[in-house]
């Protein structure tokens, strides 16, 4: 039938189109992935922009989801704790008595540093300014470390605040939306730390492997470090402060010469729940030097 | 054929529901439990949802939704944009070319398969890493990572089913 021939003939050439437009369309996701990756290592601002809307999109519903969650740990806590009620008791004694020692100590130290301070006529470090943050989001990628947190820049977060615990250094914050903001681990592949190491302190560089331990890299090969040696930020690089304490030496290279240096940080990976992000004006101070610099 | 606006919402729903319930496990697996120790050897349920659907139902996940889906979880994950993806399509088109040879089979030479198939896809993901990172990677967590996801698959297979029996047999 003659009305037949054309609907037939569409189809026929149309069906080989469709194949092919869905090849080439597939050819160019995969291509377009594929440049995406070979990028990552080049500071994209769209990517990152794209990452901050998203966060911020996704951040008050995972707010809502993580709120149940921590009421459950803190109840498991509760548990806890309550059982080891007495025997913690005892020890907290212990240690209170050893600590007050040491306060008073600390004062003397205190107004020793001050008058030497007075003395030198050193300027005061930076007032910091801090802000508290829940985590709502870890992503448990295999491939990288950074956690989600609902503050943003309407909270006073920004890029470099430095995120800490009771216990120590976390990492920084490198993301940053209205409403949430990321923070990269000290044990992210992509963090270096400048530290100091030991009484003596010697440089290093603390190195992620996105294992729970960090590696120190890049130690003047003559001096010996200890196993229990303590690593403080070093304040080079105008990132953090000097002095945050972020944790202790716990493995050093034996035999094989070229195994790292293991860092085991104060930080307890698990119990993540509220960050700690401090500002301590440096990046603004180190614009603002910048600025004030004759033209490059 | 001619359908009312709400059959055409109902359809429309029913065609969003795997690409939905993906997004719903992306972001469940996203909230801060306290296994972050295990956190290295989460599972990669969105190598589940391309494998099942893709077998099942490709026409309810199409390749730009695997993009789309692999693009989130790239950007949410905090690193590099782009492993994620290019590993997801990949296996998307693995999957479509053999799903007639996969689907005649019982669950278990299903899961059998899925164990083959994620093997090769974290070794892609990890390689994939390493070229973003331009530096080696540990191994560990990746494997743990494939052997979590192949453990796991049982579980989310039987969650996928169940929906494709409740919300989707009809379309």
């Amino acid at each position: 039938m003659p009305l037949m021939q054309r609907p037939v003939s569409i189809a026929k050439i149309a069906t080989p189109l469709r194949a092919w437009a869905g090849r080439i369309g597939f050819a160019f996701l995969v291509a377009f992935a594929f440049s995406l990756m070979l990028l990552s290592r080049a500071d994209v601002g769209v990517i990152d922009r794209t990452r901050a809307s998203l966060d911020d999109a996704i951040a008050p519903l995972l707010d809502a989801l993580s709120r149940p969650v921590t009421t459950v740990n803190s109840i498991v806590d509760y548990a806890e704790e309550m059982a080891a009620l007495r025997a913690e008791n005892a020890e907290l004694r212990a240690e209170n008595e050893q600590l007050l020692t040491w306060q008073a100590r600390t004062r003397e130290l205190q107004a020793e540093n001050q008058r030497l301070a007075e003395l030198l006529n050193l300027t005061p470090d930076p007032q910091a300014r801090s802000v508290t943050a829940r985590v709502i989001g870890d992503q448990g990628g295999a491939f990288a470390r950074s956690l989600l947190l609902g503050a943003g820049r309407n909270q006073g977060v920004d890029r470099g605040q430095a995120a800490l615990t009771g216990d120590g250094l976390a990492g920084r914050v490198v993301g940053i939306g209205d409403r949430s903001s990321r923070v990269l681990l000290l044990s992210d592949l992509n963090s270096r730390i400048p530290v100091l190491v030991g009484e003596q302190r010697h440089r290093a560089v603390l190195v992620g492997n996105n294992a729970p331990d960090p590696l120190l890299r890049y130690v003047d090969p003559d001096v010996s470090l200890q196993p229990g040696d303590f690593v403080v930020t070093s304040g080079e690089g105008g990132i953090f402060p000097n002095g945050l304490p972020i944790g202790r030496v716990s493995a050093l290279p034996g035999s094989e010469s070229e195994r790292p240096t293991v860092v085991r940080p104060f930080v307890n990976w698990d119990r993540l729940e509220v960050l700690r992000l401090v500002d301590y004006g440096l990046e603004r101070e180190r614009d603002a030097q910048l600025a004030d610099s004759p033209a490059r | 054929m001619l359908m009312t606006a709400l059959q055409k919402i109902d359809r429309w729903t029913r065609y969003c529901l795997p690409a939905v319930v993906a997004l719903g496990f992306l972001l469940l697996a996203m909230v801060p439990i306290r296994l972050t120790a295990l956190a290295p050897i989460s599972p990669w349920i969105l190598l589940i949802v391309v494998y099942f659907w893709t077998a099942h139902r490709p026409d309810l996940l199409p390749v730009w939704a695997v993009f789309v889906l692999g693009l989130l979880s790239d950007l949410l994950s905090g690193g590099p944009v782009g492993p994620g993806t290019f590993t997801l399509l990949l296996v998307a088109a693995a999957v479509r070319s053999q799903r007639r040879h996969i689907l005649p089979h019982s669950f278990i030479v299903q899961w059998v398969v899925f164990a083959l198939l994620a093997v090769l896809a974290e070794a892609l993901l990890f390689l994939s890493y390493v070229v973003a990172y331009r530096s080696l990677l540990p191994v560990e967590p990746a494997a743990f990572q494939a052997l979590m996801t192949i453990a796991i698959y049982p579980c989310v297979a039987w969650i996928f089913v169940q929906i494709q029996y409740a919300f989707l047999r009809q379309i």
